[in-house]
C-alpha cells in the first residue's frame, strides 16, 4: 500500500492548474499528429517530443504523459473513421470499427475506444504502481550477463517471431545496431564509423532516426505511390453509447485490459499480439457472433482496451529494468534521458519522486483525454478532410522545424534526409521499423552490458552465461527461435490479419487493410 | 506469340534483376559491412582489444549483416515468377517525379537555411511538397506555407527567445 501512497503524493504534486493546462495542450497536440493517417503514437510522441524539452521536468512529463495518450487515441480514430491503422496494434481495431463507422455507428465506435483505453489505461497504469517497483526491486540482483541475455530475448522476439518476416525483421534489426554504433564509444571514447565528423562523433539522435524514417518516409512513400484519390471520410457526431453499448463493452473492456498488460510487461513487447486475441475471444464468447464482420461493438472495446493495457504494460520493463520493447517506448526512453533520467532498476530508489510522478502525469494524460476527446471528435473528424498534400506538406514542415531546433545544426536535417529515404526503401521492400528502432537504442545498452560481463571474467566467453538467470533466458531464445521452425514445417505461417479476415466467415470480403474504398456490401 | 499480354511480360523479365529489386539491398547491406569491416581495421584501439574493446561489437554487426545479405539473396533468386511480376509491377508503378519533388524541397531547404533563412526556405519547402503530392495551385501553397512560416518564426523568436536563421531577409 505503500506505493498507493507514493502515487497519492505524485498526484498531489501533479495536479495544479497550470499542469493541467499542460496536460490539455498535450493531449491537444497528440490527438493532432496521432490523427494524421498514416502516423502512429511512436511517431506522435517522437515529433512532438522536443516541444516538451523547454519545460520544468514535472511539467514535460505531464505534456509528454497528454501528447502520448492522444497520440494513441488519435490513431484509434484514424483507424475508425478512415480504415488506416497507423501502426499494427489499432489493425484489429479498424477490422470492426469501421465497419461500425459505415453503418452509422461511428460515435458509438469513438466513444468505446475512448472509454475502453481510459479504463484499460488507468488499471493499467495502477498495476505499474504495483509492479514496476517490485520487478526492479528484484532486477538490482540481476548482473550483466542476465541482463544482456534479457535484452537479447527482447530483440529476438520482436525480430523474428512478431513481425511477418524473420529475414526481414534482421535486415531492420542490423539497420539499427549499425545506426547505434555510429558515434563515440560509450566506454573508450573511441569514434566509430563517424568517418572523422565531429558532428557524427556526438552519436545520432533515436528521435531524428525515427522522425525520418516516419515522418519523411512516410511522405516519401505517400509521394511514390500518389493517387488522386480523396480520402472517404465518414462524418461523426458528439461520441455517446446508449444502455446496450455499455452492457456490451464493459466486459471486453476488462477482459482486453486482462489480456493486454501482460503482454506489454515482460519483455515480449508489442500490442500485435494481445489486440488479436482479445478479437478473436470476443468474436468467440459474442452472443450476436454473427454481427462479427459487420461492426461488432465488442470487436471495438477488447482491442482498444488491450492495446492501451499493453501499452501501460511496457512502462513496468522500461521503467524497471530500461528495456524498452515497443517504438513507443523506445522514443519514451529517449524522452526520459532527454529529461536527465535513466530508467533501471536504481530509478526507483534513487529518482522515486520523478517516478511517481510521471506515472500521476500518466493518470492525468488519461483522465483529461476522455474529457477533451468526447467533446472534440467531430472536429477531429474534420480535421481528416485537410487535403493529404497539405497534411503532408504540414508534417514535413513541423519535422524539419523540430530537427533544427533541436541543435540548430544544418546536419540534422541532413540526417533527416537520410534517414528519410531509408525509410523509403524499407516501406518499399518491405521491412519492419520496430526491429530498427530497438537496435538503435538497445544495441549500445548491450553492448556495454557484454563488455562489462567479459570484463569481469576477463575476457572469457563463459563468463556470459555464468549466470542461472542468463541460462534459463537463452535455453527460452533458443526455444522461441526453434519452435517457429518446426512449426512452419508443420503448417504453413499465416499473419494475425490474415486468420482474422478468414474469421469474417461471412460474404464480406474487405480486409483490414483493403483501403477507404473498399465497399460496403453488407446492410 | 504476338498477344499483347504476352508481349508485355516478356519486356518484363528481359533482365535478371527485375522483381529481384532486394539484390540491391543486399548489395548496400555488403556495402556497409564492408564500412564497419574497414573501420575495425584502421581504428587505432588503446587498451583492450577483441571483444573487450570497441572493435568487438562491430565484427558482430557485421558478421550478421553478410549472413542477412547472403539470406536475402538467396530468397530472391528463389522467388517465384508471380511473386517477381508483381514486384517489377509495383517499381514500374513508382511516382518517381512526385518523390523526387518532395525530396528535392527538403533538399534545397537542407542546404540552404542557414543562408537564405528560415522564412524563405521554409515556405518553399512546404510549396514544393504540396506540389509534389498533387496539389497544383501553386499561389495558394505558397501563401499557406508563407503564413505557417511566419507563424512558427514569429512564435519562436518572439515567445520562446529561439531564433531561426533571417538568411537574406536579416541583411537587408
Amino acid at each position: 500500500m505503500e506505493s498507493l501512497e507514493l502515487l497519492a503524493g505524485g498526484l498531489a504534486t501533479a495536479v495544479t492548474p497550470e499542469n493541467l493546462m499542460w496536460a490539455a495542450i498535450g493531449v491537444l497536440l497528440g490527438t493532432f499528429v496521432g490523427v494524421l493517417p498514416g502516423i502512429g503514437p511512436a511517431m506522435a510522441v517522437a515529433l512532438l517530443l522536443p516541444v516538451t524539452f523547454g519545460l520544468e521536468p514535472t511539467q514535460a512529463f505531464i505534456m509528454f504523459a497528454g501528447i502520448y495518450y492522444g497520440g494513441m487515441y488519435g490513431g484509434s480514430t484514424t483507424s475508425i473513421l478512415l480504415n488506416t491503422p497507423g501502426e499494427s496494434a489499432s489493425v484489429m481495431t479498424a477490422l470492426e470499427g469501421n465497419k461500425m463507422a459505415k453503418k452509422g455507428r461511428a460515435a458509438q465506435a469513438l466513444a468505446t475506444a475512448a472509454i475502453g483505453s481510459f479504463i484499460a489505461g488507468t488499471i493499467g497504469t495502477m498495476l505499474v504502481v504495483f509492479f514496476a517497483p517490485a520487478l526492479a526491486g528484484v532486477a538490482v540482483e540481476v548482473g550483466a550477463p542476465s541482463y544482456l541475455a534479457i535484452m537479447l530475448m527482447a530483440m529476438v522476439l520482436v525480430t523474428s517471431v512478431l513481425g511477418s518476416s524473420r529475414l526481414r525483421g534482421f535486415i531492420a534489426l542490423f539497420l539499427g545496431l549499425t545506426i547505434g554504433l555510429v558515434g563515440l564509444d560509450l566506454n573508450t571514447g573511441q569514434p566509430r564509423l563517424s568517418f572523422d565528423q565531429p558532428l557524427l562523433a556526438d552519436r545520432i539522435d533515436i528521435v531524428v532516426v525515427a522522425v525520418g524514417i516516419f515522418a519523411l518516409g512516410e511522405a516519401l512513400w505517400v509521394a511514390a505511390h500518389l493517387r488522386r484519390r480523396p480520402l472517404a471520410v465518414i462524418p461523426v457526431g458528439r461520441p455517446w453509447m446508449g444502455k446496450a453499448d455499455w452492457s456490451r463493452s464493459w466486459k471486453p473492456w476488462l477482459r482486453g485490459t486482462a489480456l493486454g498488460f501482460p503482454f506489454g510487461a515482460v519483455p515480449a513487447g508489442g500490442a500485435e499480439t494481445p489486440t488479436f486475441l482479445s478479437y478473436v475471444l470476443e468474436k468467440r464468447l459474442a452472443k450476436k457472433g454473427h454481427e462479427f464482420g459487420h461492426g461488432a461493438i465488442e470487436g471495438v472495446a477488447g482491442p482498444e482496451a488491450a492495446n492501451n493495457a499493453s501499452a501501460a504494460g511496457t512502462f513496468v520493463p522500461l521503467l524497471a529494468l530500461g528495456l524498452p520493447v515497443t517504438a513507443t517506448a523506445t522514443i519514451m526512453l529517449a524522452a526520459l534521458q532527454g529529461y536527465g533520467i535513466q530508467p533501471g532498476p536504481q530509478l526507483m530508489t534513487e529518482h522515486a519522486d520523478l517516478v511517481w510522478t510521471l506515472l500521476a502525469s500518466l493518470l492525468i494524460g488519461n483522465t483529461l483525454l476522455l474529457v477533451l476527446n468526447l467533446p472534440l471528435a467531430p472536429l477531429w473528424a474534420k480535421l481528416l478532410r485537410i487535403p493529404r498534400p497539405y497534411l503532408y506538406a504540414g508534417i514535413l514542415f513541423f519535422a524539419s522545424l523540430g530537427a533544427y531546433t533541436a541543435n540548430q545544426q544544418p546536419f540534422d536535417l541532413f540526417l533527416l534526409l537520410v534517414f528519410g529515404l531509408l525509410g523509403l526503401l524499407m516501406r518499399r521492400f518491405g521491412l519492419p521499423v520496430l526491429p530498427l528502432i530497438l537496435g538503435v537504442i538497445l544495441g549500445p545498452l548491450m553492448e556495454t552490458k557484454m563488455r562489462e560481463a567479459l570484463a569481469i571474467s576477463d575476457g572469457d566467453v563463459a563468463g556470459l552465461v555464468n549466470e542461472p538467470v542468463a541460462i534459463v533466458v537463452y535455453v527460452i531464445i533458443a526455444l522461441l527461435v526453434v519452435v517457429p521452425l518446426v512449426l512452419a514445417r508443420v503448417r504453413p505461417p499465416r499473419k494475425p490479419t490474415e486468420i482474422a479476415a478468414e474469421l469474417n466467415d461471412d460474404d464480406t470480403t474487405s480486409g483490414p487493410t483493403s483501403g477507404p474504398t473498399s465497399k460496403e456490401t453488407v446492410r | 506469340m504476338s498477344a499483347p499480354t504476352a508481349a508485355g511480360e516478356g519486356t518484363r523479365r528481359t533482365t535478371p534483376i527485375a522483381g529481384r529489386g532486394e539484390i540491391v539491398v543486399a548489395g548496400l547491406l555488403l556495402v556497409l559491412a564492408g564500412v564497419l569491416v574497414h573501420g575495425n581495421l584502421t581504428m587505432d584501439v588503446v587498451g583492450d582489444g577483441g571483444l573487450l574493446g570497441p572493435q568487438g561489437a562491430g565484427w558482430l554487426v557485421a558478421v550478421l549483416a553478410v549472413l542477412v545479405a547472403l539470406g536475402l539473396v538467396r530468397s530472391a533468386l528463389a522467388k517465384p515468377a508471380p511473386a517477381r511480376e508483381a514486384a517489377a509491377a509495383v517499381s514500374a508503378d513508382t511516382n518517381w517525379r512526385a518523390v523526387l519533388t518532395v525530396f528535392g524541397g527538403l533538399l534545397a531547404f537542407t542546404a540552404l537555411i542557414e543562408t537564405v533563412g528560415w522564412l524563405i526556405m521554409a515556405t518553399v519547402m512546404f510549396a514544393t511538397v504540396a506540389t509534389g503530392l498533387g496539389n497544383r495551385n501553386l499561389l495558394r501553397n505558397v501563401t499557406v506555407g508563407f503564413i505557417l512560416a511566419s507563424v512558427v518564426q514569429i512564435t519562436f523568436s518572439g515567445m520562446l527567445g529561439l531564433a531561426l536563421p533571417s538568411g537574406l531577409l536579416g541583411r537587408g
